[in-house]
């Protein structure tokens, strides 16, 4: 650590550069894994609200919320507590004055698990059919409780009676209402009774032949555009620990050979390789340490700099991971010139 | 006693056709409190016998002994610990580390060798002997090449060696400077009893040497 510290103190310019690119990757990456979390949140925000682990839904509806159906004649008499149906119907919220919404309209009754699940922030569930609790997104929009305003361009006008935070799916705001407005908004049949039943339990039986469960996982992995996007933003972070990988690597070569002489000298002296290896290691290791402080402390800044319309979410536990993911990069990045340094020829400072 | 023998050493380089044999059958012997003068012209082989006696090349025949240690029989570590503990080297083009001070040029031996090193009084008293007492927070960019000679100098007292091998030590100096970095290893040899050996083809040196050899094509003999 005493040849890295005097080293890095003299040469400040030098790696204060190195630090920088280190911080602009760190800086990157930290962004990059804050929207992919955020994005991945808002579309599973509701989801995840509801405490379920499984969902069933008809066979044929290749898992899709939106697709599937469920008849009364299909569904049980009764439901277990375990189990609640959810009713999902794309809707459009138009008010004169305010913008128009664009969201997704879960039905629920107000007896079963996920009703009792929604956390307010203000007003109250829904009450009759023409009431919705819409997410908080909606007040961006201008709406705000006791609002009226139709939906898909349906008769009937609703009313918000209540607000709750993070209510998202695939993105877009929901709009809580009860199941026996779905049928109207979703233009189906009332032989439907819902879209799904959502289960607190692993693997409940799906109880008749068109019906089918899924474990929450598997529903997630097949919400709209979902594993696209987190594939994208994988690789995109993946490309990226690689190039810090090769930059740290060339970096840390280029002034290992510029110090190969000095370095024979030591070994000539006596000084063991492994003091010089350590001096290496030591240097990356500080290196990519101050750079993600840096690139942390940017990133802060910039979450705070920016809208909340941004979707950027911040998950310590991932972060670190993707801050250890790097250091131990970099310090694979450093093994490459220690190669050198151990093979370095203390004869070559000998003699003219 | 002898700190430096070597006994019967030759040395070839390369293989097959390209063979060549660089020194032939070599003798020699350096005692504590002796200066002893290597002097050649390029290529005669005085760097080779340079690195084979601080350890540095195994020769192809013959045996060397440092400190009492047989180089030959000593694992790679072994001759680190000898040339860190018994040998110190004055290279020609010095070599400092460009980014220690004077003063942390020795820390950096404390850091590998905790014990057997100058006293800071001693340290003190050889930094005032050089004259490089007003250097000691300069870092060697700021410093004349005679005077980084003369850390460079210092820096291989400092474990308090009981060989000090000086490669060249006058070849980037003035000739004012030449007699003076001279005397001062011989100084090192009468008066802090050490055995240095100067290879060099600066004859200015031979009046201020004890012993004198000539190496020529790879043979080593004693100046009359």
């Amino acid at each position: 650590m005493f040849l890295a510290l005097k080293e890095m103190r003299k040469e400040k310019l030098r790696y204060s550069l190195i630090i920088a690119m280190i911080v602009l990757i760190s800086y990157l990456i930290f962004i990059l894994t804050s929207l992919a979390l955020g994005l991945a949140q808002q579309n599973t925000d509701a989801i995840n609200s509801w405490g379920m682990q499984s969902i069933i839904m008809n066979k044929d509806a290749d898992i899709s919320l939106s697709q599937s159906l469920i008849k009364k004649s299909q569904a049980p008499s009764t439901l277990p507590k375990s189990q609640a149906y959810i009713a999902q119907a794309p809707i459009v919220a138009k008010k004169s004055g305010h913008d128009q919404v664009s969201g997704t309209f879960i039905g629920l009754d107000n007896d079963q698990f996920v009703a009792k699940k929604i956390t307010l922030t203000s007003g109250h569930l829904a009450k009759s059919r023409y009431q919705l609790v819409v997410d908080d997104a909606f007040k961006e929009s201008g709406y705000k409780l006791g609002d009226t305003f139709k939906l898909n361009g349906n008769a009937h006008a609703y009313t918000i009676v209540g607000f709750t935070h993070n209510a998202k799916m695939s993105v877009a705001p929901v709009a809580y209402g009860r199941l026996s407005a779905w049928a109207t908004l979703k233009n189906v049949p009332t032989t439907m009774i819902a879209s799904a039943i959502v289960s607190t339990k692993t693997a409940p039986k799906a109880g008749n032949s068109a019906l089918h469960t899924y474990d929450k996982d598997t529903f997630v992995q097949k919400l709209p555009g979902y594993s696209a996007q987190n594939m994208t933003f994988e690789m995109m972070i993946g490309f990226l620990l690689v190039i810090s990988l090769i930059v740290i690597a060339v970096f840390l070569y280029i002034l290992t050979m510029q110090k190969q002489q000095n370095y024979a000298v030591l070994r000539a002296q006596g000084i063991p390789g492994s003091v010089l290896v350590k001096s290496t290691l030591s240097q990356a290791f500080l290196m990519v340490i101050s750079g993600l402080v840096i690139g942390v402390i940017l990133t802060v800044v910039t979450a705070m700099a920016m809208p909340s319309a941004v979707p950027m979410a911040f998950d310590v536990p991932i972060l670190g991971a993707v801050a250890l993911a790097l250091v131990v990069i970099a310090m694979l990045g450093a093994v490459i010139p220690v190669r050198s340094i151990l093979k370095v020829d203390p004869v070559s400072v000998i003699g003219g | 006693m002898q700190a430096l023998k070597i006994e019967h050493v030759d040395q070839f380089f390369g293989t097959g056709a390209s063979r060549v044999q660089v020194l032939h059958d070599v003798n020699f012997e350096a005692k504590a409190g002796e200066l002893s003068l290597i002097l050649g012209p390029s290529g005669s082989g005085k760097s080779t016998l340079l690195t084979i006696a601080g350890g540095l090349l195994t020769p192809t025949k013959g045996n060397v002994q440092v400190a009492g240690v047989e180089l030959g029989q000593a694992s790679a570590k072994q001759k680190e610990q000898l040339r860190l503990n018994h040998l110190g080297f004055v290279l020609q083009a010095y070599h400092l580390l460009p980014f220690l001070t004077v003063n942390e040029q020795f820390k950096l031996v404390d850091h590998v060798k905790k014990s057997g090193n100058l006293s800071a009084d001693a340290l003190t008293h050889l930094l005032e002997e050089l004259g490089l007492t007003p250097f000691v927070n300069a870092y060697p960019s700021s410093l004349s090449g005679g005077q980084q000679q003369r850390v460079a100098i210092a820096r291989a007292l400092y474990p308090d060696p009981a060989v000090v091998l000086a490669d060249e030590p006058t070849a980037a100096l003035d000739s004012t400077r030449v007699m003076q970095v001279g005397q001062l290893l011989q100084d090192l040899a009468h008066d802090r009893q050490k055995a240095v050996v100067i290879v060099t083809h600066d004859v200015r040196l031979r009046a201020l040497a004890d012993h004198v050899y000539d190496m020529v094509d790879g043979r080593l003999t004693q100046a009359q």
